[in-house]
């Protein structure tokens, strides 16, 4: 700030000029033929008035001015204000099926949206600006660029989806340029680096994504703008399916799982409940209703009872109005019964062909019986490739490939290196079953003995059956659509003559091979396909020789699909939630339908979070611009230019008003 | 052009030798000349018969007349006299702006107008506003005169002139014998020019106003604050150059002109406005041909 007295001088200059105007210290003498017309032209205008003096000096007023501008720009004038901070600059949006939550404005996307806008605004000539959408994958809507009405457009193109939310791809993508890696040619010894370019990467979202532990922000600077309302509930459908009855199977049973999300700390002890009324359709009819009472921030289950019925879709609708709309309503598709085929492969096991020969056994399923001797035959492996057999059981041996279908490992592993395996121990005690795995149901071992055993470390992502004392002894894992079950055991060793187990002579174990049978071994109700999310890729397999299918999404979108090398079909577009249609492209038949929920705790939680971490740093919610100042000094040199040329213009080209 | 071009230039006489000088009215000559004159005299256009009284140049009766009527009869023809024409330049301070100069255009006027009349027998006199009495302008006749003229023009220069009144007044004094003048000026006297102009109608002059300007004067290029100072008598005016002052001051010019103009056409004066862009040739040959001074 100026002083006193430097504002005096300030204060002085505009008088002193309007004084020297006056003054008129230099005035030019021009000698000209006769002053007769002069005279009276300067009558008329009356020329001697102040205020005439004024109104016709527009020289005087660009001086004064000139003046102020000047001054102006000396006392660097400038306000402090939202704007952005820095010049390079990444948004990242979210579009996961949280965002389309309409607890703000439109949707929380739109909003997001808006805000972006707001601050490409604000960027200042010379930034450049990139938008990253992203939901489990990140697309790269612009990269960067200066041109704000580009990335006003692009900005306008994104849209919502219903995959869940997966921040990792777009902060790789986003740090590409802020924290280059090595490049070059590493065997050269070439360790060049780029020049790190940092950049300030806004990212408007909810915070409902999943944590990531491993990215090092580097060079990026993250702003994390919450949107959402902060008192937000939401009731959400986190599961549905059904099955036979187990009792009888003149029923089907769906299940159902209604969650409610709100603030943990809003819980009010006098107002803990909310009913809702939950109605289930059948091909759009309405076939049951219920009404479930779900405690606040808590969960309820029901359970429908439906006639047993070949074919058809299920839809369960919540009837409640709330601000996300996706997880209100689920689906599940029943698809026609056929007998599957399976594949016992063994040296010789009575119980194990008596179990699968029963009159009970063949209705779910067509057995067929092969040595291990038989596995180099051509006409297994060809089956065996193409995804003829639902399930094979490998006792006591095992094939040189993984099949296309479901397998059950007796005593063996599976070839492929997944699976190990420690030495057998003796007389391993069962410490626990893993009854609430559907193959698992009902089978009841504490009656059974087995007098070795060789505890198995699965590969990821399996599920442990038979846990006992020395680890686990039966597990099962997906594997590219299918799933492989390996127990750890023998239940006969063709090359022993001990017995291993007692396990045959005990009723769990035909209640297991039925539910071996039922869960993999038949082309049941709906197959793997009652956990697909938005966003999942889909292995579609079909029971005819179309090379092609075409998927029908619920918005109607078809989608042609070719067979793979392995015989299936892979489908990838599962971006909306609803029914897919699978239909030959030749035939135009109607192959199978399959359901595409939501399902997602993290999404339906439509709390928008305070902060989430990246890496190790968290980063927090910021809904104020970071300040910065807003310097006008160049702005006002420019006018003074600008000024400058106009005096310039005006003295010499006799410009006058 | 410039101030040291040539007053009368060699390829503009031929053209110039085509016209004469034409006058509404017809006065008395001094000499005889090339021009029908109200009086009767020696020429070969017959006017009409008299009685012949003794005296009479007997080459003149009718004998014809005689041997038809025994009475002698004298044959009148009509006098062919000469024109009286005069120029009178306006030689003040004012008339050395622009380029050329007023007082440049005025002589080069004098001169063309002086051939025209030289060529035809007239009685051609040059004069300045504020002419000496002791050094009388010469009377030029004959086409001989032309280079006495020119040279007699060449020595007209600026000079502190009297007011525009009386130079025409000592002008009319001197000069009793009427004919045609053209007053070449700016007209540019604070004491107003009409007075001047009543004087030369009082002498039943034919009399041509030739008005110059020059273009600095129609169109001001000055600028900025600015103190003018009068070159004849220096009156100052300060002024503060701006768009309405230039304005006024074009309409003040405009005003001036058709004010000139009025007065003049009112008092059958012809009034002729020029600037010293324009060549003397044309002006003659395209303005003063309307009007009806040559022909």
């Amino acid at each position: 700030m100026l002083s006193w007295w430097q504002w005096l001088i300030l204060g002085a200059v505009p008088p002193l000029i309007i004084a020297l105007y006056f003054l008129k210290l230099k005035r030019i003498p021009l000698e000209v033929p006769s002053t007769y017309l002069w005279h009276r032209a300067i009558e008329d205008l009356h020329v001697n008035s102040l205020w005439q003096r004024l109104r016709t000096s527009l020289l005087l007023f660009l001086q004064l001015l000139l003046v102020m501008l000047i001054a102006l720009a000396l006392l660097r004038p400038g306000w402090q204000g939202g704007t952005l901070a820095g010049n390079r600059f990444i948004f990242l949006l979210d579009t996961s099926a949280s965002m389309s939550a309409n607890d703000v404005n439109e949707t929380r996307l739109e909003e997001a949206k808006r805000q972006v806008e707001t601050l490409i605004d604000e960027m200042k000539s010379g930034d450049v600006g990139m938008i990253i959408s992203f939901s489990d994958v990140p697309i790269v809507e612009q990269q960067f660029t200066d041109n704000r009405r580009l990335l006003h457009n692009r900005l306008a193109n994104i849209l919502i989806t219903h995959h869940v939310s997966d921040i990792d791809g777009a902060l790789r993508v986003a740090a590409g340029l802020a924290n280059p890696e090595r490049s070059g040619n590493r065997d050269d010894n070439d360790i060049a680096v780029a020049d790190p370019m940092p950049a300030v990467m806004y990212i408007l979202s909810d915070g409902k994504m999943i944590r990531h532990t491993n990215f090092a922000l580097g060079n990026l600077e993250p702003e994390y703008i919450p949107i959402g309302n902060r008192s937000v509930t939401n009731l959400a459908i986190a599961a549905f399916s059904f099955d036979q009855n187990p009792e009888t199977s003149d029923y089907l049973q769906a299940f159902a799982r209604v969650e409610h999300h709100q603030r943990p700390d809003d819980e009010d002890p006098l107002d803990s409940e909310l009913q809702v009324d939950v109605n289930l359709y059948l091909d759009d009819e309405l076939t049951d209703a219920a009404t479930v009472v779900v405690p606040k921030g808590g969960e309820s289950s029901l359970d429908f009872e439906l006639p047993n019925i070949e074919n058809g879709t299920l839809r369960l609708e919540m009837d409640v109005n709330d601000e996300l709309a996706v997880d209100n309503t689920a689906f599940a598709c029943i698809q026609p019964v056929r007998s599957g085929k399976v594949l016992l492969v063994t040296p010789g096991c009575d119980a194990l062909e008596m179990v699968l020969s029963t009159e009970e056994a063949e209705k779910l399923a067509e057995l067929t019986l092969l040595e291990p001797t038989d596995l180099a035959q051509e006409i297994y492996q060809k089956r065996a490739s193409t995804g003829f057999y639902d399930l094979i059981i490998y006792d006591q041996c095992s094939p040189r490939e993984m099949p296309q279908a479901n397998t059950l490992f007796i005593g063996e592993l599976p070839p492929d290196g997944r699976w190990q395996a420690d030495n057998s121990v003796s007389t391993p005690q069962i410490i626990d079953t893993n009854q609430a795995h559907p193959l698992m149901l009902f089978v009841d071992l504490s009656d059974v003995r087995f007098t070795e055993a060789r505890p198995l470390s699965p590969p990821p992502g399996s599920t442990i059956l038979l846990d006992a004392d020395a680890g686990p002894i039966a597990a099962i894992a997906p594997r590219d659509g299918f799933e492989d079950v390996v127990l750890g055991l023998f239940i006969v060793n063709t090359n022993s003559a001990e017995v291993h187990t007692d396990w045959p002579l005990r009723y769990s174990f035909p209640v297991f091979m039925n539910n071996l049978m039922n869960q993999l071994g038949t082309r049941n109700r709906w197959q793997h396909h009652s956990k697909i999310q938005p966003g999942d890729t889909v292995t579609l397999r079909t029971e005819n020789n179309e090379t092609n299918i075409k998927v029908i999404s619920p918005a109607g979108v078809t989608t042609n699909v070719a067979r793979s090398s392995l015989g299936v079909f892979s489908f990838a577009g599962t971006h909306e939630v609803g029914v897919y249609e699978v239909r030959g492209v030749n035939s135009n038949h109607r192959l199978l339908r399959f359901p595409v929920n939501l399902f997602n705790r993290v999404e339906s939680n439509i709390l928008p979070a305070d902060q989430f971490e990246i890496g190790y740093s968290t980063v927090r919610g910021n809904r104020v611009l970071r300040v910065s100042r807003y310097e006008t000094w160049k702005y006002l040199l420019f006018a003074v230019l600008a000024l400058l040329l106009l005096e310039w213009y005006v003295f010499n080209r006799r410009v006058y008003f | 052009m410039k101030n040291d071009s040539p007053l009368l230039p060699p390829e503009s006489l031929a053209h110039l030798e085509r016209l004469e000088l034409v006058t509404r009215k017809i006065f008395r000559g001094r000499m005889k000349g090339e021009r029908r004159s109200r009086r009767k005299g020696q020429s070969v256009e017959f006017a009409d018969f008299r009685n012949y009284v003794p005296g009479d140049d007997l080459r003149f009766i009718d004998w014809n007349l005689y041997a038809r009527l025994e009475k002698l009869f004298l044959k009148v023809f009509l006098e062919e006299e000469d024109l009286h024409f005069y120029a009178l330049i306006d030689a003040s301070r004012s008339m050395e702006f622009g380029q050329p100069n007023k007082l440049h255009f005025a002589k080069q006027l004098s001169a063309a107008l002086g051939f025209v009349g030289l060529c035809r027998a007239d009685r051609v006199r040059i004069e300045t506003l504020g002419q000496s009495k002791r050094e009388p302008s010469p009377i030029f006749r004959g086409r001989h005169n032309l280079w006495n003229l020119v040279k007699y023009l060449d020595g007209i220069e600026i000079q502190d002139s009297p007011p525009l009144t009386e130079g025409v007044r000592d002008f009319c004094l001197r000069n009793s014998s009427r004919g045609i003048l053209v007053l070449i000026s700016d007209l540019m006297d604070k004491q107003g020019y009409q007075s001047a102009l009543r004087y030369l109608l009082a002498q039943d002059f034919d009399v041509y106003v030739v008005q110059v300007l020059s273009p600095e004067e129609i169109d001001p290029g000055v600028t900025g604050d600015l103190k003018l100072i009068d070159c004849e008598d220096a009156d100052e005016a300060e002024i503060t150059v701006s768009r309405p002052l230039l304005n006024h001051y074009k309409q003040n010019l405009t005003d001036f002109v058709n004010e000139a103009r009025n007065y003049c056409s009112r008092r059958g004066i012809h009034y002729v406005l020029t600037n010293t862009n324009i060549s003397v040739e044309h002006f003659i040959s395209s303005y003063l041909r309307q009007r009806g001074l040559v022909r």
